[in-house]
């Protein structure tokens, strides 16, 4: 599968990804480093220990990551998520988590699956 | 402030090695980059480097250490701090926002990153930062000169007084450097002497001229080893009115704020906290906080120094001596100072050059300079 395959995959822009970060080869690293970063499993971390900051630090990070990736329904779910537990624990956390878990894997297979 | 270089430095701090890499490659054609992956990480950068670090770029959802946290505690601990931070964030929320600007940060860039806006952030700001580099190290340039002058005339001035008295100019300067550190420590530890930076930067220079007097005390008085008798005493005693009749008879300069603190450093640096001392008998603060100061250095300093008329004490003994009341009555501030000094006391005599005092109070002054247009 190729970047542009992958973006699409997702309903994504990679030309938007492109004309912002401009390198193309650093782009396809950035998606696999992706593959490695603890924010998401520090997000699990802070959903079993229903730990209301930890959820909102891993959720915010991710938002962020997303944004800059360009992964646009991933940063769009972490960012309810992030929303939810800013200042209180909020009744709809674990549904909005499963959405943000669900856009997680999403792109986790596809990453597996780029050339 | 380091001489102007090449390529500028730039400091990342991100808890992601994604947006630390993504920001990197934006800019590490033109400049050199530092990578923090938290908030201590980044303050002990620029602890170690702050003098060649031109930017920060924080993050500020962090774990642990926040961005908030980070920019509260380097304004905790450098009040002149002049590195521009750009915090970086995908927060929307415009109070966030706000709050990073009253903690002093310059600018802010929001996720998703864009090349071109990140460049051209951080190149205006760079432009910005090294145009008022620039022009501070011209001003600082400018004032070394003038009071490189002013410390050199006077140094000059009361080494040819200590010459005649049979001292090297070592008194001079170790009179110099502990009224400089008995006065930090004063600040330290009371406000209660509302002295301004100006009065600050003076007091440790004018310490120098205390014994000018002395050029009109006779060869064999000043130098006579044994005691004095009474008449002898009461000569002696004049250095103080006559200093102070010398500065002040200097019509050119009356008024001058700086003349004016020497006459008094001249005056009352012999007068005593509990009103037994001389010229005048002054009791408590209405002796001038500067002559209290280098009356407490003048005395520690003869004592811890041999002179024609006796052996040194130790440096324990010298404290001991004043602590306990047997060489004068000083203000309980200042000895409460000179207690929380004792360990750095020694160090800093043997260390005491004319270009270490210089460049402790051009480094003030530059401070001083500096800091205010960083108060936002």
């Amino acid at each position: 599968m190729t970047i542009e395959e992958l973006y699409a995959a997702i309903d994504s822009d990679y030309n938007e990804v492109l004309s912002r970060l401009i390198n193309a080869t650093l782009i396809v690293r950035l998606v696999k480093l992706y593959k490695n970063d603890a924010n998401y499993a520090s997000l699990c971390a802070g959903m079993e220990e229903r730990d209301r900051e930890k959820i909102f630090t891993a959720s915010h990070t991710i938002k962020g990551l997303a944004l800059n990736l360009g992964f646009k329904d991933l940063a769009a779910t972490a960012a309810e998520l992030c929303e939810a537990t800013r200042n209180s624990y909020a009744e709809n956390v674990p549904a909005l988590f499963e959405a943000v878990a669900g856009e997680q894997k999403k792109v986790m297979d596809l990453i597996d699956q780029l050339d | 402030m380091g001489a102007e270089k090449e390529r500028q430095l730039i400091l990342i701090t991100d808890d992601s090695d994604i947006n630390r890499m993504i920001l990197a490659d934006m800019l590490e054609d033109t400049y050199d980059i530092l990578e923090a992956d938290c908030g201590k990480k980044a303050l002990e950068i620029i602890d170690e480097r702050k003098d060649d670090i031109d930017i920060v770029l924080l993050d500020f959802v962090m774990p642990e250490m926040d961005g908030f946290q980070v920019l509260t505690e380097l304004n905790r601990r450098w009040k002149s701090m002049d590195i521009p931070v750009i915090m970086i964030s995908a927060e929307s929320d415009q109070n966030f926002i706000v709050k990073a600007y009253k903690l002093g940060a310059l600018d802010y860039i929001c996720r998703p990153f864009n090349a071109a806006i990140v460049r051209h952030r951080v190149d205006s700001i760079m432009k910005m930062h090294l145009k008022e580099q620039h022009l501070a190290r011209i001003a600082t340039s400018q004032i070394m000169d003038k009071h490189a002058n002013t410390h050199m005339m006077i140094y000059i001035l009361s080494s040819i007084v200590e010459f005649r008295n049979g001292e090297s100019g070592q008194h001079i300067l170790h009179v110099q450097n502990l009224t400089d550190m008995l006065l930090h420590e004063l600040l330290n530890v009371t406000d209660k002497y509302h002295l301004t930076d100006e009065e600050i930067s003076m007091i440790p220079t004018v310490a120098a001229l205390h014994d000018v007097g002395k050029i009109s005390i006779p060869y064999h008085i000043l130098n006579k080893p044994g005691r004095f008798t009474q008449e002898e005493f009461e000569i002696m005693k004049t250095h103080t009115t006559v200093g102070y009749d010398m500065l002040t008879s200097v019509e050119a300069y009356r008024d001058n704020p700086f003349l004016t603190m020497a006459t008094q450093v001249c005056r009352w640096h012999h007068e005593r906290y509990d009103g037994k001392g001389y010229p005048d008998g002054l009791v408590g603060d209405d002796i001038p906080i500067s002559a209290q100061l280098v009356s407490v250095a003048d005395v520690y300093d003869a004592l811890t120094s041999e002179r024609c008329y006796k052996q040194a004490y130790s440096h324990e003994k010298a404290l001991d001596m004043i602590m306990g009341g047997e060489c004068g009555a000083f203000n309980p501030l200042l000895l409460e100072c000179l207690n929380n000094l004792k360990d750095d006391i020694p160090e800093m005599m043997n260390n005491s050059s004319v270009d270490a005092i210089f460049q402790k109070d051009i480094y003030r002054i530059i401070e001083n300079t500096l800091r205010a247009p960083h108060q936002y």
